[in-house]
């Protein structure tokens, strides 16, 4: 899954699979979260503004498939 | 016709530094290798004055006449008196000039701006002094490893009055404010709500480290999600109130968080085209000194083509403002 590839090279080293929360897991810092938003926009050519960008969308792997199938990604 | 404009500007970073772990990933996403931090003897005045005596000294026509102060901080000297009024007496300024304490955080230079152009285009003040004074470092926890290598302390002057032009030099301005966020950048204790002394403060153990309530915290996954979510919005509307293009600007001097911060920021905003002051290499982020920081630094070198500016502010509150600034009518300098 390509997601979750995106979500490895941030840190390879982390289990995304399994987490129900990424920032109270310390999967996720400030960092990350903007490397993972131009990540996500660039491969999926989409732009994530304003309401979307609530730490609610990015939370878990379930949160981001759905941001991503609300911009029509599969 | 008469407009306020801004015609000088000058910083004072305090001599004592603190250098960050480049080593350290985090420090190197930051793009802070050193910040400037206030001796523990220095108040909020004292950034201040010294601030104000480097812009006289620069611009030596700007010491006289000025009939009005403004001080932006969050570290005043005292609960009260205002530190403005501290300052008016250690500047010599006259018992009749105004003087007025405003808190706000990163959005803060941005109000100060409005402020004046307020108070000198209603005809309430002929030149007046805008000062910023950030002691953000008194009041972090060393032990904040997420924190404290973000902010260091600096203080700002700018001088503004009225020029006769036929169209505003400090213009398009826009405000934002969303006090859902007041807990993303908060120090909860010192203040009435948690005086110090009424409940003990216990050690807070989290992944930043080790704070109490009397140190500022920040939650910097929200303010980055604040920050994306916001700014671009607010440079939308600037552009659009200012009837300009992102082509037309000469130049953008957004508030300085952090490196990393800033750099996405300018994506987001579009204004990879534009000349986007970016540098906190040796300062850090200095909160409402940042932006005439920044504004200090390219002026020099800049002046001629400083027509159309656009300046944001955005942190603390969570608040955030923005204008567009001519800046071609400064003083002459003095070196």
């Amino acid at each position: 899954m390509k997601l979750l590839e995106i979500l490895q090279e941030i840190h390879p080293q982390f289990d995304y699979e399994t987490s129900q929360d990424f920032f109270a897991d310390g999967l996720i810092d400030s960092f990350d979260l903007t490397r993972l938003i131009a990540a996500l926009e660039e491969e999926f050519d989409l732009s994530i503004d304003g309401t979307e960008l609530n730490a609610e969308n990015f939370k878990n792997l379930d949160a981001l498939q759905g941001l991503l199938l609300r911009h029509g990604v599969k | 016709m008469g407009f306020a404009a801004i015609r000088a500007v000058a910083g004072y970073l305090p001599p004592q530094i603190e250098r960050n772990d480049m080593t350290d990933r985090a420090a190197q996403a930051l793009g802070i290798e050193e910040r400037h931090v206030a001796s523990s003897g220095q108040a909020a005045s004292d950034l201040a004055v010294l601030a104000a005596e480097n812009l006289f000294h620069k611009y030596p026509q700007a010491r006289e006449g000025i009939d009005f102060v403004l001080l932006c901080t969050q570290q005043p000297d005292y609960p009260l008196p205002s530190t403005s009024c501290v300052v008016v007496e250690r500047l010599g300024l006259p018992k009749s000039a105004g003087a007025l304490d405003y808190s706000l955080g990163c959005s803060g230079y941005v109000y100060g701006l409005a402020l004046a152009k307020g108070l000198v285009e209603a005809g309430l003040s002929r030149r007046l002094l805008l000062l910023t004074s950030s002691l953000y470092s008194r009041s972090i926890s060393s032990e904040d490893k997420a924190t404290a290598p973000v902010f260091g302390d600096g203080a700002s002057a700018t001088l503004i009055e009225s020029v006769d032009v036929e169209k505003p030099l400090l213009d398009a301005f826009v405000f934002g404010t969303d006090g859902k966020g007041a807990k993303s950048i908060i120090q909860e204790a010192g203040g009435s709500r948690l005086p110090i002394g009424s409940t003990p403060l216990e050690r807070i153990e989290d992944d930043h480290g080790s704070h109490t309530k009397a140190d500022i915290f920040m939650d910097g996954q929200e303010v980055m999600l604040f920050t994306l979510r916001e700014v671009p919005l607010m440079v939308e509307e600037i552009l659009k109130k200012a009837g300009l293009s992102r082509e037309e600007l000469s130049y953008a001097v957004f508030h300085q968080p952090n490196r990393f911060m800033l750099d996405y920021v300018q994506r987001k905003c579009k204004l990879q085209d534009v000349p986007f002051f970016n540098d906190v290499r040796k300062t850090g982020n200095t909160v409402s000194a940042s932006i005439p920081l920044g504004l200090e630094s390219i002026i020099g070198k800049n002046e001629k083509t400083l027509s159309r500016v656009l300046l944001a502010g955005f942190g603390v509150g969570l608040s955030w403002a923005g204008c567009l600034a001519d800046l071609s009518r400064m003083l002459p300098t003095d070196r």
